[in-house]
């Protein structure tokens, strides 16, 4: 990909982007840096995704371009933490976020404990509030078998979850297609009952085109032109650049 | 002209020939020594005060990693005892970890809403980072009292 009959296709996917840098020693600086990315003549992406603490930048930097910031909690481990992630997600939307992506605790959950990871799910929807998008990263590389990434949506959506997300990005695998699907067939029983869940994938996606797959997944369950940033998005801090490349040729 | 010489020149002018291509590739050149980028220093943290069991102040350092105060120890004494609050004005941050060096002491105690001992490694890596769990402090939780020392559990 990289044609210009391409820039369509990368103005649309910029526009379900949640931009995102979460390494281990991020700063201000980088975060304004990132911001710079965030909105441009190309469009904007969906949210700039950063650590709790540094919400308070990324409002700033984005101040004025309509672009939510999503700050992450119980990240990356998704330790059996209630306390801890329910603080950080207050502390987030205190900050400013918009959007919260906190990793479920997994271990717990392989483990047979199903209590910590519904009390963590239930504190932390209570922590964002109605008006803040809360995004459980389910960790589908871990979870393993299809039955346990659909038990672990199921959990998520019963406990107040507005996006289901593949991975934090930092186990392998990261996201694939057929976790994606599970964690789809999850989400449209939920739709079928009338509860409209989201999906987000992340994890290892690089390229246009892998990002196109997961748009082309989410479609052929939902309908062409379902996924738009309300439902769908991907999570990518490398992304951008071609997306940028691409839509500016 | 010194014949003799001039496949060794050859050689050489090819070897840097070479290098230079290198350099200029960028997917190789990241690789390469001279051009390793260090990791940036982490953001230096202002968001506890560390006392020493006199009251006098200590300047441990203290920085951001992730969404994690980490302090510093790898530098303090064999044995001693600290005191760490939130700096006057703000709230605990919601995640604390205690940077060691493995084998320079035997463990932490750790006194704030609850009491901890954390073993610290024999050997290993040049520093490890030991978080701190849950309820070790609250937000109603005034200071806490880290003790030290080469044994396994630190005298109180």
């Amino acid at each position: 990909m990289g044609a210009a009959q391409d820039a369509p296709l990368a103005r649309r996917l910029l526009g379900l982007l949640d931009l995102t840098s979460l390494n281990d020693a991020d700063d201000g600086p980088v975060i304004q840096a990132l911001s710079r990315q965030a909105a441009t003549a190309a469009g904007r992406v969906a949210a700039l995704c950063t650590w709790a603490r540094l919400v308070p930048s990324a409002v700033q930097a984005l101040d004025g371009t309509g672009v939510p910031v999503a700050a992450v909690a119980n990240f990356p481990g998704g330790a059996p933490d209630v306390q801890a992630s329910a603080l950080e997600c207050r502390q987030a939307v205190a900050d400013g976020a918009r959007e919260v992506d906190v990793v479920f605790p997994w271990r717990a959950f392989l483990g047979g404990d199903r209590d910590t990871p519904v009390t963590l799910v239930q504190a932390c929807r209570r922590a964002c509030g109605p008006q803040t998008l809360l995004k459980v990263i389910l960790e589908t590389g871990a979870l393993g078998s299809p039955a346990q990434i659909r038990a672990a949506a199921d959990l998520a959506i019963a406990c107040g979850a507005d996006f289901l997300k593949t991975s934090t990005g930092r186990l392998q695998p990261g996201a694939t297609l057929p976790a994606a699907q599970v964690m789809l067939d999850a989400l449209a029983q939920a739709q079928a009952r009338g509860v409209r869940v989201g999906f987000k994938a992340s994890g290892g996606i690089r390229t246009m085109a892998e990002a196109a797959s997961y748009v082309a997944l989410y479609e052929g369950r939902f309908g062409v032109g379902s996924a738009g940033p309300a439902v769908f998005r991907i999570g990518a801090s490398q992304l951008v650049r071609e997306l940028l490349s691409v839509a500016n040729a | 002209m010194n014949t003799t010489k001039l496949p060794l020149a050859m050689a050489a002018g090819g070897l840097l020939a070479a290098m230079l291509a290198l350099g200029g590739c960028a997917s190789v050149s990241s690789h390469l020594p001279w051009r390793h980028r260090a990791p940036p220093p982490p953001e230096v943290s202002t968001a506890l005060t560390v006392a020493a069991a006199d009251g006098s102040a200590q300047s441990w350092p203290q920085f951001w990693l992730r969404n994690d105060v980490v302090l510093d120890l790898s530098g303090v004494a064999a044995s001693g005892t600290a005191v760490v609050m939130p700096r006057a004005g703000l709230a605990w941050p919601v995640r604390v970890a205690l940077r060691v060096r493995p084998g320079s002491i035997g463990a932490i105690d750790v006194r704030g809403a609850q009491r901890l001992v954390l073993p610290v490694p024999a050997s290993g890596a040049a520093t490890v980072d030991l978080e701190l769990p849950p309820g070790i402090y609250v937000a109603a939780t005034k200071q806490m009292t880290l003790t030290w020392g080469p044994a396994s559990v630190p005298a109180p």
